[in-house]
């Protein structure tokens, strides 16, 4: 999981909706892809971008050697190559391979495996679970005993 | 730039004017279903009055359409096509086409290459007229002499083909058809595209190819993940195409931030036919301790799912459109439904219907590619059942299909076992009557 996808993230559990954001984001193991320079993309994304999610993720990952991302956006951040090499390597190179993402309100915790994140919660205290509308197979269960 | 498409749903030649040789050029890079582009010379009814034509051309005309391209070192070659069948043998094509063309050509005498030509100069029979007769725009049968300017994309079908890839799935989708979806959803450099129902990744790999940044997600782990020789991942690296990011998502209860971010969301959502419409759930009630033991610690744990309704996955995906599309920003998303079914497009406040194609899948069914454009701000929109729901066709469509398309063998034999039963249960309350009579 790139952290462009970490920006996009947010905690599925309705109770946590006005204070969602952001997940934190734990890694025991990073990639670094060498996907080629997009300064159209990097500087789309810039507007899109939550910043300042973006940077803590950002700094809580980083290692040595890899680019600094300015506490905040330069004001020619869309024409800035250098920030903007630096905003591409934070958001569409460094891959979360293994790790976990957690809820800061409800704590819980969405694990990352082999650079998919698992976004999916069994059940939510408080709310009705999705009834089945397959009848069709009951019926049977009913007709096999029956018989 | 100007297109006739009066005809064009089912005769194989668009007039375009006004369009640039470097547009033309664009253009072929893009559109999937182009074979070629071809700058129109002369025309006729018969050859012979075609190739009047050309030696007919006024100068001026001459210099400009043919002369820059024969002249000096430039090599040529001259292919004979036709829609329909050709006219003339394959051994008449020296003395009936290519010397009277190469006469054609004034005062310039251009090398003939056959492998590699500078230019390609084409004359086309387009005999459609005979082949469709029954069309209902008849052209008479014509000759056109041309200049190729550019040819179609095609050979990406053939690189992006399904068996070149080392991970598909039972409905992935066709080279052909994600392309069209690519298109349509204006992918290009710099687009970050989502789709929420992946699989596969069909789609996303047709994006990526158009040079768009792709999230994917999917309720299914299996598929997502694949094998670790053979997954998502590896259709991408095989392309050289950057690795997308793909989530597990339910996308009922979706985990995407509602603001404004995507270019693009393309998607195929399920029908409930070949795949289920599903979302996280048990049929029983959990306990608050079962939840707990349950929780997906590996990631990798097969979730209980329930079914969910076909119309309430796709009106989720309007209002879920509108608030994550960028102003401008497209969804395509394909619906199944029937030849009865009216042809209503679907309706959101804030999305503006642009598109809808058909593709025939069975006499009786077929599904629709639908664009819609992002063009307000969002407003929530939930149709009422039974009220002018778009998709209401689209709600009843497992039953339908289930019910009336075709009745599988085991339903066959449930309802056999069940007129018997109905028939030893009239035989039993007969039976008392019927020895009665008897004594």
């Amino acid at each position: 999981m790139k952290l462009l996808t970490h920006n996009l993230l947010q905690c599925i559990v309705p109770a946590c909706r006005k204070h969602h954001y952001p997940l934190k984001v734990t890694a025991s193991l990073l990639n670094v892809e060498e996907n080629p320079f997009d300064a159209i993309f990097a500087s789309r994304m810039l507007e899109r971008l939550e910043y300042n999610i973006l940077l803590e993720a950002y700094n809580s990952l980083r290692q040595d050697g890899q680019p600094e991302l300015p506490p905040a956006v330069p004001e020619d951040g869309a024409s800035n190559e250098v920030f903007l090499q630096s905003l591409f390597f934070a958001i569409n190179c460094l891959d979360v391979v293994e790790g976990a993402m957690t809820c800061s309100s409800c704590g819980r915790i969405y694990p990352i495996h082999n650079s998919i994140p698992n976004m999916i919660v069994r059940a939510i205290e408080g709310e009705q679970p999705p009834q089945s509308i397959e009848k069709e197979q009951e019926d049977e269960e009913e007709e096999e005993s029956e018989n | 730039m100007t297109v006739d498409i009066s005809d064009t749903d089912i005769y194989p030649f668009v007039t375009v004017s006004g369009i640039t040789e470097n547009e033309a050029l664009e253009f072929s890079k893009r559109e999937i279903m182009l074979k070629a582009i071809y700058s129109e010379i002369s025309s006729g009814t018969t050859l012979d009055e075609a190739f009047q034509n050309l030696r007919d051309l006024s100068d001026s005309s001459f210099n400009e359409l043919v002369r820059p391209y024969i002249t000096g070192n430039s090599s040529i070659k001259i292919v004979y096509d036709s829609f329909g069948s050709k006219t003339y043998e394959y051994s008449d094509w020296t003395s009936k086409i290519y010397h009277p063309m190469l006469s054609c050509f004034r005062d310039c005498h251009p090398v003939i290459d056959l492998k590699s030509p500078d230019t390609s100069f084409y004359v086309i029979e387009d005999r459609f007229s005979e082949e469709h007769p029954n069309n209902p725009f008849p052209h008479p049968p014509r000759f056109l002499i041309c200049r190729e300017v550019a040819v179609g994309p095609r050979k990406l079908l053939k690189q992006f083909d399904l068996s070149k890839r080392r991970y598909i799935g039972t409905t992935s989708m066709k080279a052909h058809l994600s392309f069209i979806c690519a298109n349509l959803g204006l992918v290009r450099p710099g687009s970050l595209v989502l789709d929420p129902y992946c699989g596969t990744m069909s789609i996303g790999l047709s994006c990526a190819a158009f040079g768009g940044t792709v999230i994917g997600g999917d309720l299914d782990i299996p598929c997502i993940r694949g094998k670790p020789e053979r997954n998502i991942f590896h259709n991408f690296q095989d392309q050289h195409l950057p690795r997308p990011d793909l989530v597990i998502v339910d996308q009922t209860r979706s985990p995407f931030a509602l603001r404004p971010i995507f270019d693009a969301i393309i998607t195929d959502p399920p029908y409930g036919i070949r795949e289920g419409c599903k979302t996280i759930g048990t049929k029983q009630t959990p306990t608050p301790q079962a939840e707990s033991t349950a929780a997906p610690s590996d990631g990798m744990t097969f979730q209980p799912t329930v079914q969910h309704s076909l119309s309430s996955t796709l009106s989720e995906l309007l209002n879920f459109a509108s608030q994550t599309l960028v102003m401008g920003g497209r969804l395509v998303f394909w619906v199944p439904s029937t030849k009865s079914a009216p042809n209503t497009p679907p309706f959101h406040p804030s999305l503006t219907f642009i598109s809808q194609a058909t593709q025939p899948l069975n006499p009786r069914w077929s599904r629709k590619l639908i664009t819609m454009e992002k063009v307000r701000e969002h407003e929530d929109y939930f149709t009422n059942p039974g009220e002018d729901d778009p998709f209401a066709d689209a709600l009843n469509f497992r039953e339908f299909y289930f019910d009336h398309q075709q009745k599988s063998g085991r339903e066959l034999k449930k309802e056999a076992k069940r007129n018997k039963k109905l028939q030893k249960q009239r035989d039993i309350s007969e039976k008392p009557g019927s020895s009665d009579e008897h004594s």
